[in-house]
């Protein structure tokens, strides 16, 4: 499904403002789930702050480019627990696709890539995060042979 | 709804009747529809808002063999294009390369949109603007339109906001628009004076809210506008869904028709500008009225003959069958109706004139 003119690669230096805006935007996507999950109000900055350190840090960064505009991006970390007999996992905290672009395999192949990128490092399993009620992210892993792992439950206090 | 199926009968000799019921979820709507249909050879709904009356609508016709229609999306979408195909006409401007404005993304703007796309005007032509702005796939609250308004985030994606910038209002989208159906709130003042002066020359200004109009018609044509339609009697040229709904339920009806379909207010539309045209079009007569009974055969034999072509009438008709089955119908249901108001066992109507 991969389309000419789609690159899928790490992000960088160059990337930070265009990828801050992503990163804006996928909170206020999962804002739309759960009243929990508000955005701050100086999201636009903190979220500038977050793409610098990102692009920066040693965290999975990826980002889909089309015509040489970013369309969208993933972000993901690696979590050991050396209790485990396979100690790392990688978690997938982030995927977003802008408006214009959806429809086109383009989240796929971010996931598709980000898990190529893990597998490299040794890892066996690839976890994803998403807003329970986010019944579109659902859907969308569930497709990609994602199978239910860790459940999180809120409450107010 | 008995004032409607007053006029459905009054107009277009249909005889129709009113089902209230407690119906409230999409779902128990949908299946009260499909429990009814055998009764019926079509189902006018009425009040119901948007967005509901999309997903609605597009279920109901999806589930039901006979038409299911919604006035406020397919009656004033008809109107409104019957009215921009003359417009347009008159001041020597094509619908394809005109620059439109779509002013409210309600329950007639939104179809209004697909039909445009229809007769082949290009998504960047057009710009859709809701109370918070141009419809914009960079706008804040598109994922939020992503998940709940499907039809507001398609029109946002597909015309890219016609070129705006995000954010961009009313004022910035009418500079050298050639085109502007506001269906949104009721005015004055909702479109401002100033605003329509912006506009490229031989401005058509559609401004169809109930009971005020966004801008007042002479407002509009001080500012410059060449042609003014608004939703009222009272002013020349309405917008008028009286002079739709009865004529394509007739058409629909007598061919047994399994749906009403784009294609079939679109050739419903041409047939009203048609009538209007050969009348003879100016400034201040750009669709029929009412009292043009005639028009109703007409279009009803356009629809006729439309969705004998689309395959989905149950029976076979020609257009000249079809318009003189109808103009009797027709003229059968007024004469009754005159014998009644003449006897005095009725009232009659103060707006409809016989």
């Amino acid at each position: 499904m991969f389309e000419p003119g789609l690159v899928i690669r790490r992000a960088t230096e160059a990337d930070v403002e265009s990828l801050a805006t992503l990163i804006r935007r996928f909170y206020m996507f999962n804002e739309e789930f759960d009243p929990a999950m508000e955005t701050a109000d100086n999201v636009r900055r903190v979220a500038l702050d977050m793409a610098k350190a990102r692009v920066a840090g040693g965290d999975l960064i990826l980002v889909a480019s089309y015509e040489g505009k970013l369309v969208g991006y993933v972000y993901g970390s690696v979590v050991e627990n050396p209790l485990l007999a396979r100690r790392k996992i990688g978690v997938l905290k982030e995927l977003y696709v802008t408006p214009e672009e959806r429809g086109r395999g383009i989240a796929t192949a971010l996931i598709e890539s980000a898990m190529n990128e893990l597998s490299k490092m040794e890892i066996r399993y690839v976890a994803v995060e998403f807003p329970s009620r986010n019944v579109v992210a659902q859907k969308f892993y569930e497709k990609l042979g994602f199978r239910p792992y860790m459940s999180v439950y809120l409450k107010e206090v | 709804m008995e004032g409607k199926a007053l006029l459905f009968k009054f107009l277009g000799g249909v005889d129709a009747i009113p089902i209230v019921h407690r119906a409230r979820s999409l779902e128990s709507f949908l299946t009260l529809l499909e429990w009814i249909e055998p009764s019926f050879g079509g189902i006018n709904l009425e009040d119901v808002e948007s967005p509901k009356c999309f997903i609605l609508l597009e279920e109901a016709q999806k589930r039901l063999k006979i038409p299911v229609w919604h006035d406020d999306q397919q009656g004033t979408v008809t109107a409104v294009l019957a009215g921009l195909i003359n417009a347009a006409k008159l001041v020597g401007k094509s619908l394809k390369s005109s620059r439109i404005v779509l002013f409210g993304a309600g329950a007639s703007n939104i179809p209004l949109y697909r039909i445009l796309r229809k007769l082949g005007v290009p998504a960047e032509n057009i710009v859709v603007l809701d109370s918070k702005g141009v419809l914009h796939p960079d706008r804040d609250d598109i994922d939020r339109l992503f998940l709940s308004h499907a039809w507001k985030y398609r029109i946002a994606v597909e015309t890219r906001g016609g070129g705006l910038k995000p954010g961009a209002g009313l004022e910035e989208a009418l500079r050298g628009a050639d085109i502007l159906v506001a269906a949104s709130t009721p005015g004055p003042g909702v479109v401002r004076k100033e605003w329509v002066a912006q506009m490229s020359r031989d401005a058509i200004v559609f401004a169809i809210a109930n009971p005020i109009p966004e801008i007042w018609p002479w407002e509009a044509r001080e500012a410059g506008a060449r042609i003014t339609a608004t939703g009222r009697s009272d002013f020349p040229n309405q917008i008028n869904n009286s002079l739709v709904f009865p004529a394509v339920f007739r058409g629909a009806l007598d061919v047994a028709a399994k749906a009403v379909t784009d294609e079939m207010l679109i050739a419903a539309a041409f047939e009203l500008a048609k009538h209007a045209e050969e009348r003879g079009l100016r400034e201040d007569y750009i669709i029929p009225t009412m009292e043009e009974w005639e028009v109703y055969a007409k279009e009803a034999a356009a629809v006729a003959v439309k969705a004998v072509e689309l395959g989905v009438a149950r029976r076979t008709t020609t257009y000249k069958e079809e318009f003189e089955r109808a103009l009797t119908i027709i003229r059968v249901a007024r004469e009754k109706w005159a014998k009644l108001w003449e006897a005095e066992l009725i009232a009659r109507p103060p707006e409809v004139v016989a």
